[in-house]
């Protein structure tokens, strides 16, 4: 199966004075295109920026990814990989 | 002292707090002055470039929140990001960047809608129907090439029009059957299986197009000509109800199966045959409905139809010796014709069975048979009762001429010649009950070569002709009934020898054994047969009547019944075997009789004369005619048994309780068959056993065919011996029967 060649590259925003949770995440999205692209990488982000459940999957939509949303305990977490 | 620095630095700070000009200080020492003027035009300018930097900063901000906006996400809120990070975050090198990948991302998303819209096009043009894009207003959008061909040929572009204006002839309110109508009232796909338009028919489909709120905006129409369709369906409607029509009228019974086994179809005739209406009988397993069975197998167990159903290459076909129990549980003679049905790609798809109840043909052949016997009897009588009476004339001639002879020698041989008349005697009145025998064919495996030469002496007794015989030595068994045989025999060479007109002359008789190839000989299985070819010197039968001379009554003679080949044909036919007839005119007849061979060996002849002449012990004798009594007692006699003799069952019986009684009991009880008003052997053996179960009791008949004497012990005999018989055969069966162990 392709999923276990899989990497994922994990990205903890939690707590941290945001500048912006979309600008830090679009910028790790940003530095990871080839491998996001051809499938080699996930991009798990942790935030507890209600906001970013919106924004981050709208436009990595927009770049031809897919998130998904899972809530956990005070935070959430957003698994963007290639749309197949 | 000038002005203190201290001071001077104290006037400074607060110029720079109140942004005032510190040369407007009152309190400024004036040889500062040019100093204050220098640090004023600092303070002024570097006043304008903080402002300058906010602007910058600021318009740094609105674009950015401009471009996440057109990603498509709220603005940056100033204390998400203050101005150091805004700058190193490189937020504009970000979304740039992420707008080279939603660019990319796009480019793809077009390139496949291109193809897509490629596709569609090519689909449009070359789907085999007509297609119309409408929107929800029945606007046409788009039609294809098939469309226009089929409903507007020649016209003038019809995007633009409406529907109706093409199809339905300006019509603006729509039919109920309308697909349009149907799918927007549903929301869903809307089909119409045949409709009219002119002399054509088509089938429609509706299929709606929702926009991204889930409203019809347009939808697409489906129009496949189904004219040639419909018009096949008809014929084969037609073909159905004719076929149909056709089946329910003929006489024979029809059943079709699939090749699971199961009725698809059935005929009245076959529902009247069989018993089962049509409705009970559909789409049960064959075996449960149509239960046939061979003749000579007359029991059913589906192996028959099983071997005909497995044979779905070619037609079988059963003329004869096809039984059929239907539903009331009554057999009945049917005449069979099964055959495979292919598919178009010639694949098996089931078996049709073709019968026709002939029970009451068979019984009629069965009553021209016997009618055919008596004729043919007629004839023989006449010959018979030649040999017959030269027979009695050479007895009583030998037994006068014994009687004045004094010379015991002399005697001896008159009797000797005595007793070879009466052993031809003998022989001619067993071939007189063979002929006469009526009753069920019984097939078993027999060697027909003797039974061949019987047959031809017997009919050619009393004629002036001979015949010359050819019966191969190694001739195969057959399976036949052999009285059956015997009488094809006598009718062809009855045929042979009034060809020949009673002058005199040579029939020739051949038998061999020949192997018959597939499709070599009309009629039959491959296979080994005996053939007999039996060949006339007379005048030959006309071409314009060959045909005819296997018809029942067809005759040409003046006296004759028109049975006797019928009747061969028929016998001939029920054994799976043939006969066929070649003639020239002036030259002769030959007729050709081909019966297969059996795959048993015949059972063993039994065997005869163990030598005994004599014994001891007391002997019963029981007949009804008093010669036979007498000349029975006195050969028992002559032999040392002590002999007692009765007339009838009753007096039999009577006889053996009595001497069991008084400590004399009888060894043996001989018994004549045929008592007529008495009770005869077959009830008195009966009676005998339920007295002494181990009786000792021997079947005596002048009907050597009688069903006893062949089944003999399970009626309780223990021995038969056959009528006449002489003294030496008469010992041997009651020294065996004495002699033999319980």
């Amino acid at each position: 199966m392709t999923n276990e060649t899989r990497k994922t590259i994990e990205v903890d925003m939690r707590g941290q004075v945001c500048p912006s949770t979309l600008l830090v995440a679009l910028d790790n999205i940003n530095r990871n295109q080839k491998e996001l692209s051809s499938g080699a990488v996930k991009l798990l982000i942790r935030t507890d920026n209600r906001n970013a459940t919106t924004t981050i999957p709208h436009t990595a939509a927009n770049m031809g990814y897919n998130t998904e949303v899972v809530s956990r305990d005070g935070y959430y977490e957003l698994l963007i990989s290639h749309l197949e | 002292m000038p002005m203190d620095l201290a001071k001077f630095q104290e006037l400074v700070a607060r110029a720079v707090e109140d942004r005032a000009d510190l040369l407007a200080d009152p309190a400024l020492n004036p040889e500062y002055k040019p100093l204050a003027a220098l640090i004023d035009n600092l303070l002024r300018e570097n006043q304008a470039l903080r402002h300058d930097h906010r602007i910058a900063v600021n318009y740094i901000r609105d674009k950015i929140n401009q471009m996440l906006e057109v990603i498509g996400t709220s603005p940056l809120k100033p204390e998400e990001l203050d101005e150091k990070n805004l700058i190193g975050l490189d937020p504009l090198g970000i979304i740039s960047q992420s707008f080279t990948q939603i660019l990319e991302h796009s480019n793809l998303i077009n390139r496949n809608l291109r193809l897509a819209r490629d596709e569609t096009r090519a689909i449009f043009a070359s789907v085999g129907g007509g297609l119309l894009v409408m929107d929800n207003d029945r606007n046409i959008l788009a039609a294809n090439n098939h469309f226009r061909e089929m409903f507007s040929p020649g016209a003038d572009e019809i995007v633009g029009k409406r529907c109706y204006e093409i199809i339905c002839g300006n019509e603006n309110q729509p039919r109920e059957s309308c697909c349009f109508k149907r799918m927007m009232a549903s929301g869903r796909l809307a089909s119409l299986p045949d409709w009219r338009f002119g002399d054509k028919h088509f089938s429609i489909v509706a299929t709606p197009i929702r926009d991204s709120l889930g409203d019809i905006v347009k939808c697409v129409v489906l129009y496949i000509d189904i004219t040639e369709l419909i018009q096949i369906r008809l014929a084969l409607d037609e073909e159905r109800e004719r076929l149909s029509t056709t089946l329910e009228s003929i006489a024979d019974g029809v059943i079709a199966i699939d090749n699971r086994g199961s009725i698809t179809l059935m005929n009245n005739a076959a529902a009247e045959i069989t018993g089962w209406s049509r409705a009970e009988a559909v789409d049960q397993p064959i075996c449960s409905v149509f239960k046939v069975a061979d003749q000579g197998d007359s029991r059913y167990h589906g192996d028959l139809l099983d071997e005909i159903i497995a044979n779905n290459k070619s037609k079988v076909e059963r003329l004869d010796n096809t039984l059929l129990l239907n539903r009331q549980g009554k057999w009945r003679d049917i005449y069979l014709s099964a055959a495979p049905i292919h598919q178009y790609d010639r694949s098996h798809a089931g078996t049709i069975f073709v019968f026709r109840d002939i029970t009451r043909e068979k019984r009629l052949d069965e009553e021209l048979a016997k009618a055919n016997r008596l004729d043919s009897l007629g004839i023989f009588a006449g010959g018979i009762a030649h040999d017959f009476n030269n027979l009695l004339t050479g007895i009583l001639g030998n037994v006068s001429l014994a009687r004045l002879k004094t010379d015991p020698d002399e005697k001896n041989r008159l009797l000797n010649e005595t007793e070879k008349s009466t052993f031809r005697a003998k022989g001619l009145t067993q071939q007189l009950l063979t002929f006469a025998k009526g009753g069920m064919p019984v097939k078993k495996s027999v060697l027909i070569g003797e039974l061949i030469k019987e047959s031809v002496e017997f009919t050619l007794r009393g004629s002036g002709v001979s015949c010359d015989l050819k019966i191969a030595d190694d001739l195969l068994p057959v399976e036949a009934d052999e009285d059956q045989i015997s009488q094809v025999i006598q009718n062809l060479v009855l045929n042979s020898r009034q060809a020949m007109s009673d002058q005199g002359g040579v029939i020739e008789l051949t038998a061999g054994n020949v192997e018959i190839a597939a499709d070599q000989e009309p009629l039959l299985a491959p296979g080994r047969y005996v053939k007999i070819s039996i060949t006339d010197r007379g005048s030959g039968i006309p071409k314009k009547i060959i045909d005819q001379i296997f018809d029942p009554f067809f005759t040409t003679k003046e006296s004759g019944s028109g049975l006797g080949l019928a009747t061969s044909y028929s016998i001939i036919r029920k054994h799976h075997g043939n006969i066929t007839v070649e003639s020239k005119r002036g030259k002769g007849t030959t007729f050709y009789l081909y019966l297969p061979a059996a795959r048993e060996k015949p059972a063993a002849a039994p065997k005869t004369g163990t030598g005994v002449t004599g014994g001891s012990g007391r002997i019963l004798i029981m007949d009804d005619e008093e010669l036979v009594r007498k000349v029975t007692g006195s050969m028992l006699e002559h032999s040392g048994y002590d002999v007692e003799l009765a007339d009838a069952g009753a007096e039999a019986i009577e006889k053996y309780r009595k001497a069991a009684r008084e400590g004399r009991p009888f060894a043996v009880v001989l018994m004549d068959l045929t008592i007529p008003n008495g009770m005869g052997g077959k009830e008195a053996v009966a009676a005998l056993l339920a007295i002494d179960p181990a009786a000792r009791v021997i079947a005596a008949s002048g009907y050597s065919n009688d069903p006893v004497m062949a089944d003999y012990r399970s009626y309780g005999f223990r021995q038969v011996i056959a009528k006449p018989y002489k003294i030496g055969e008469l010992n041997e069966v009651v020294a065996e029967v004495i002699g033999a162990e319980d």
